[in-house]
């Protein structure tokens, strides 16, 4: 049967009302999808806090560990390792954990490199060589001392790799801020290794801050950098729909109005105070900024004002869970979180690149 | 002759010889034999001050690595050491174009099985008779004034504070046999046998090792915090000690510590009393 022209509108409408109906049924879907797991990931970071307060080296009774929150009494033991070992403890994993992981999506949205984290603004290896200067200049293993040196030198070593990045005609691209990164990581790299293998001393109290750790740092610690985290997750979350437009390549997102260099430059300064907190407090714990945002995306998808929250909920999750688990898997010793993060995402790492879920940023 | 790495035959000699490490020069200066040289290879600074007031030639290269071209300048006789593995690494090649070589156990936590190896090589076993008597008449009497102090039984605990956390000596190393030698008990938690360290303990387990005193082994590396903890009895007396080493010096250096905390309420040597702890109790008389 031949269709008239006025026919044709109609199922043309008819077509156009399906699409929508089904645009939205999807997008509604998605948003259901990503609400249902931005609960469980909430509810996750609740079970980790909860298990990091109430499992430990020495058991402790979870009625005793309810008092000790509720009631604290200074005179029992019990009440001290839960409120003032293991309540710090966990709300700097909270922290660091939170850090690292928005740290290391804004990394691979920013570069637009799925192997991206952390690290490859030099930010730990700036951390580690001022560290490594601290301690042989000072002579000083204080972990408030430790904490500012690991700070400024994260925050110099990525200011310094924004430069030589934006050096030159072309400005900032993801491949020269992650050659620069690179390049000047292995650069301070040598120069830690060359003071370390001068000194001995340095070298002991060096080896064990770079396995990364929770443990010992006090409330002191945690209320220095945690304006810092602070502040780097709002100038994170700021960016976050900048970003989207920057994943569709430079050119389309100059054409929709976006900043790029303000969106780059503002990405890099939220990595630096993200990574340079997280790394002045535990040390450089890795995997956590790599695996995390992988994770999320496959769930939450690529949109940043997700991915970049969600990777933090996730981050803070894994940390915690890695910390719990560290305390109990060798009595009365500890492992530190930063191997059994390790030990975690290594083969968690090689699964999702088997699974080729890495490209898609 | 059976060195740590296996049998080796070597002359008997007290002259010229060469010391791989700072604590076998120390080692061999104890039995009365001073070194032609000796490498700075752990570079602890523990026992420079030492090795600077006997004179001995120290050379300081990279830290774990022995040169052999430097070594190779040494008109050595017998070369001594410990199996540290970069060392047996190079153990042939030393053996062959410098001097024989005789290794000590470096895990070894027994002073007088690698001392009675070095005296046997220099003939000096006569040396370390006396000194080993000399230790035992130290123990024999802190014990005997301890028990006359009434305090036979009293509870030390001992741990060690590093960079690398806290640690826990099993009751075979030096200071703990000691420490039950002189009639001292350790809390329970640390009867653990065995000549090794349960290392990176948590500090959550600290208030089980509350005692009447409560010793703490540190070194210069760090600033100690075990005996602040929130989890320490006020209780008992709360001490840092050095340089309780697993040697002769060591020995000695506890002895002299314990008689200061326990017996006379007093603070313990500290880091730069090493030279101190040597010219009063080990220098050969």
């Amino acid at each position: 049967m031949r269709s008239t022209p006025d026919s044709s509108i109609g199922l043309a409408d008819d077509r156009d009302d399906a699409a929508g109906d089904r645009d939205s049924r999807v997008a509604r879907d998605t948003f259901v999808r990503r609400t249902i797991g931005a609960i469980a990931l909430l509810a996750a970071v609740g079970l980790g806090a909860l298990l990091s307060l109430a499992v430990g080296t020495k058991p402790i009774a979870w009625g005793t560990v309810f008092d000790a929150l509720a009631s604290h009494d200074a005179s029992s033991s019990d009440h001290v390792i839960v409120r003032e070992l293991r309540l710090p403890r966990t709300l700097l994993g909270v922290a660091v954990g939170v850090a690292l992981g928005a740290a290391g999506a804004l990394m691979q949205g920013v570069t637009r490199n799925p192997l991206a984290g952390p690290g490859i603004l030099g930010v730990n290896a700036g951390a580690a060589f001022a560290v490594v200067s601290g301690i042989w200049w000072l002579g000083t293993s204080n972990v408030l001392v430790l904490a500012w040196f690991a700070f400024a030198g994260a925050a110099v070593a990525s200011v310094v790799v924004y430069l030589l990045g934006t050096a030159g005609r072309g400005g900032a691209t993801p491949v020269r801020l992650a050659l620069a990164g690179a390049a000047l990581s292995a650069l301070l790299g040598a120069w830690t290794s060359a003071v370390v293998l001068l000194d001995q001393q340095t070298l002991d109290a060096f080896r064990f801050w770079a396995v990364g750790s929770l443990e010992g740092r006090d409330d002191d610690v945690a209320w220095h950098v945690a304006p810092i985290i602070a502040v780097g997750l709002l100038l994170a979350f700021g960016v976050a729909r900048q970003l989207n437009a920057v994943a569709l390549g430079d050119d389309t997102a100059r054409a929709l109005g976006t900043r790029i260099g303000t969106t780059r430059t503002m990405s890099l300064v939220a990595v630096t105070l993200l990574c340079g907190g997280a790394v002045a407090v535990a040390g450089p714990i890795g995997f956590v900024g790599l695996v995390v945002p992988h994770v999320a995306r496959a769930w939450f998808g690529p949109d940043q004002r997700w991915l970049l929250p969600t990777s933090a909920l996730l981050g803070a999750a894994l940390l915690l869970f890695c910390d719990t688990l560290g305390r109990v898997a060798a009595r009365p010793s500890e492992i530190q979180v930063g191997i059994m993060t390790a030990a975690i995402g290594g083969p968690a790492f090689i699964i999702l690149v088997r699974r080729a879920r890495m490209a898609q940023l | 002759m059976v060195d740590a790495t296996g049998e080796i035959t070597v002359p008997v000699s007290s002259d010229d010889v060469l010391a791989l490490d700072e604590y076998t020069a120390v080692n061999l200066l104890s039995l009365g034999v001073t070194p032609i040289r000796a490498v700075n290879f752990f570079q602890l600074g523990e026992v420079d001050a030492i090795l600077e007031a006997e004179g001995v030639d120290v050379f300081t290269g990279a830290p774990f690595t022995p040169n052999l071209e430097e070594l190779s300048q040494s008109d050595a006789a017998l070369v001594a050491g410990l199996n540290f593995p970069t060392i047996v690494e190079v153990r042939d090649t030393i053996d062959d174009e410098i001097a024989p070589t005789v290794l000590v156990d470096f895990l070894s936590s027994d002073w007088r099985a690698q001392l009675d190896l070095l005296a046997s090589v220099t003939g000096t076993e006569d040396r370390l008779a006396e000194l080993e008597d000399s230790v035992d008449s130290a123990i024999e009497e802190l014990r005997d004034e301890i028990a006359a102090a009434g305090l036979e039984g009293a509870t030390v605990s001992y741990l060690e504070e590093t960079s690398g956390g806290i640690s826990l000596s099993q009751s075979g190393r030096l200071a703990p046999s000691i420490l039950e030698q002189v009639g001292l008990a350790r809390p329970a938690v640390e009867q653990v046998e065995g000549t090794g360290v349960i290392s990176e303990l948590s500090e959550e387990t600290l208030g089980d090792h509350d005692a009447d005193f409560m010793i703490v082994e540190t070194d210069l590396t760090i600033e100690p915090t075990v005996n602040e903890s929130p989890l320490r009895s006020d209780d008992g007396v709360k001490v840092y000690v050095y340089g309780w080493s697993e040697d002769v010096v060591g020995s000695f250096r506890v002895l002299a510590d314990l008689r200061r905390i326990v017996l006379d309420g007093e603070e313990p040597f500290g880091p730069d009393d090493q030279l101190q702890i040597w010219n009063e109790f080990v220098v050969p008389r």
